[in-house]
């Protein structure tokens, strides 16, 4: 039995790892191939549009139907498969149609994907063990994300843009069997809705009304702090990245001696900015897991939301292309414990409620508009008063989101799990 | 979980196969192409090169004036999985075609001093070094 379970678990940890591959190539990659597809910028601004709004109004349905659904693993399941026909169309009908029934299709099976992965996690080790396991998940999907992102991009220049889309579809079929090796009786589907179990069920037999739960104190504050963490931190790195075509000099690459182009050196830096916060997230994740058990969640919470008002000032004083790729560090730092405390602080909030994977879409949703809103307001920023301008901006939607955090969360730990 | 990462490995491995002998064929397809002089081409979404640099760049969109005329293209230069990609306009004298390989005669300086292309702006062209 305790084997059965370590195969399960290693099945997971190879879930979220491949889970994290077949999503690189959705990102904005998909505007660069449909371009290379001969789609004019007004189709593509719209197909784009389309994505995000339905992908805002998919989040709580996502959750809510993650929660109803009786086999957790079989919902994910259906995800993968989603994604991986998405790519097939992307790849082999680059019409408006076909692009915006794949775009459709990615949407919907990323709103379920999401919350499937940590209700399935929770459902695997229980409440008590969640934290450090989620920290584990964090660590496969970031190098899944750093191996991705190197893997895509040289296909994507090597090969074609439509290569990328192909080898995404394929890397469905590992998903779904990393998936299998996860054990349908290991899963406990009461745990993975963040019911209870044993002695205590059958005073929380059904699941607490949504009103009761979205009206949580530490839900409304999270769902808040999350909102203005990503309008701070999403538009971000796209910043940095234009800024680094701009500002990147003639460069002579330090050990070989050669010259290389303007171009070829902004986009290796890019390609840094994405790699090295993903090493530190693998590198640090568990320890955020067990530290998050060990002091409690609002102190983690807090030192990851320090992360970024410091990373984005630094960003607003300073254009040199090493201090950013190394401020990226403090990017993996907010990684590592967003990437780990949510789901968990999360699990917590909604722990004998049986709505764990509805709050997850509540979560997901301010983090969306968030995103949304940063972009634009960035955008405007960067174009009308500058870069510094843009950045500085940032940094005090960053330090809200602290504050917010320092004044208003409480402890979501239960008594018992602390040590 | 060895089943699985070999499984993982070939299923990675066999679009890339496949893609190889795609991209062949549709290179002898355009080389005919080009053997035709009088064939009209889309230029959307084809590459293009700095004159001096080889700086790489894609043509995005066409800019025509009141009487259609083409005066100017819309060209995105750089970026990593599409984060932190770059649109220039280009005048369209600066354009050097050339059988399959399209290069505009600007400088990197240039593009670099370049503002980003809003289509809400009354667009400044970056336009052809003299030589």
């Amino acid at each position: 039995m305790p084997s059965a379970l370590r195969r399960s678990e290693r099945g997971l940890d190879w879930f979220t790892f491949f889970v994290a591959d077949i999503q690189t190539g959705f990102g904005p990659f998909l505007a660069v191939y449909l371009t290379t597809q001969k789609w004019n910028q007004a189709d593509i601004g719209l197909i784009l549009a389309i994505g995000s709004l339905t992908g805002l109004a998919s989040q709580l349905p996502g959750g809510w139907l993650v929660d109803v659904a009786p086999s957790k693993r079989r919902i994910a399941m259906l995800a993968v498969v989603g994604i991986g026909i998405s790519a097939l169309l992307i790849a082999l009908m680059p019409s408006f149609l076909g692009i915006l029934v794949a775009k459709l299709l990615h949407v919907a099976s990323s709103s379920v994907l999401g919350p499937a992965i940590a209700a399935i996690t929770l459902g695997l080790v229980g409440h008590a063990a969640v934290g450090p396991r989620l920290g584990r998940n964090a660590r496969f999907a970031s190098i899944g994300n750093g191996l991705a992102a190197g893997l895509m991009g040289a296909i994507g220049y090597l090969i074609s843009p439509q290569a990328v889309f192909l080898v995404t579809a394929a890397l469905a079929l590992p998903t779904l069997a990393t998936l299998i090796q996860i054990r349908e009786s290991d899963i406990d589907p009461t745990l993975a809705d963040g019911g209870l179990n044993g002695p205590a069920a059958s005073l929380a037999a059904a699941p607490v009304g949504i009103g009761r739960l979205l009206r949580k104190r530490s839900l409304v504050v999270l769902t808040f702090a999350l909102f203005l963490f990503h309008a701070a931190n999403a538009a971000m790195l796209p910043l940095v990245g234009t800024e680094m075509a701009m500002r990147s000099d003639r460069v002579v690459l330090p050990i070989v001696g050669t010259e290389i182009s303007m171009g070829q050196w902004a986009s290796a830096l890019i390609a840094l900015c994405i790699v090295v916060p993903q090493l530190v997230v693998a590198a640090i994740a568990p320890g955020v897991g067990r530290l998050a058990v060990a002091w409690g969640r609002r102190p983690v919470l807090l030192v990851g939301f320090a992360a970024l008002p410091a990373r984005a000032a630094i960003l607003a004083i300073n254009s040199d292309p090493w201090v950013i790729v190394a401020a990226q560090v403090l990017d993996g730092i907010c990684g590592a414990v967003l990437g780990v405390l949510v789901p968990l602080s999360l699990a917590d909030i909604a722990r004998g409620s049986g709505r764990f994977n509805l709050a997850q879409g509540v979560a997901a949703s301010a983090t969306g508009i968030g995103a949304a809103a940063s972009t634009a307001v960035a955008g405007y920023l960067a174009t009308a008063f500058g870069s510094g301008t843009a950045f500085l901006g940032l940094a005090i939607t960053a330090a809200a989101a602290f504050v917010t955090l320092l004044v208003a969360m409480p402890e979501t730990a239960p008594k018992t799990s602390m040590v | 979980m060895g089943v699985t990462a070999r499984c993982a490995f070939w299923c990675a491995l066999l679009p890339l196969l496949l893609s190889l002998p795609l991209a062949g064929g549709r290179g002898a397809e355009e080389g005919q192409a080009s053997a035709v002089p009088s064939k009209l081409e889309s230029v959307l979404g084809r590459d293009v090169a700095t004159a001096y640099e080889g700086d790489a760049g894609r043509i995005i969109d066409l800019l025509v004036d009141r009487d259609g005329t083409v005066r100017a293209a819309v060209v995105e230069f750089g970026g990593f999985l599409g984060i932190g990609t770059r649109k220039v306009a280009i005048e369209w004298a600066a354009f050097r075609f050339s059988g399959r390989s399209i290069a505009v005669d600007v400088s990197r300086e240039q593009i670099r001093a370049a503002p980003e292309y809003k289509a809400t702006d009354s667009t400044s062209l970056v336009r052809a070094t003299n030589e």
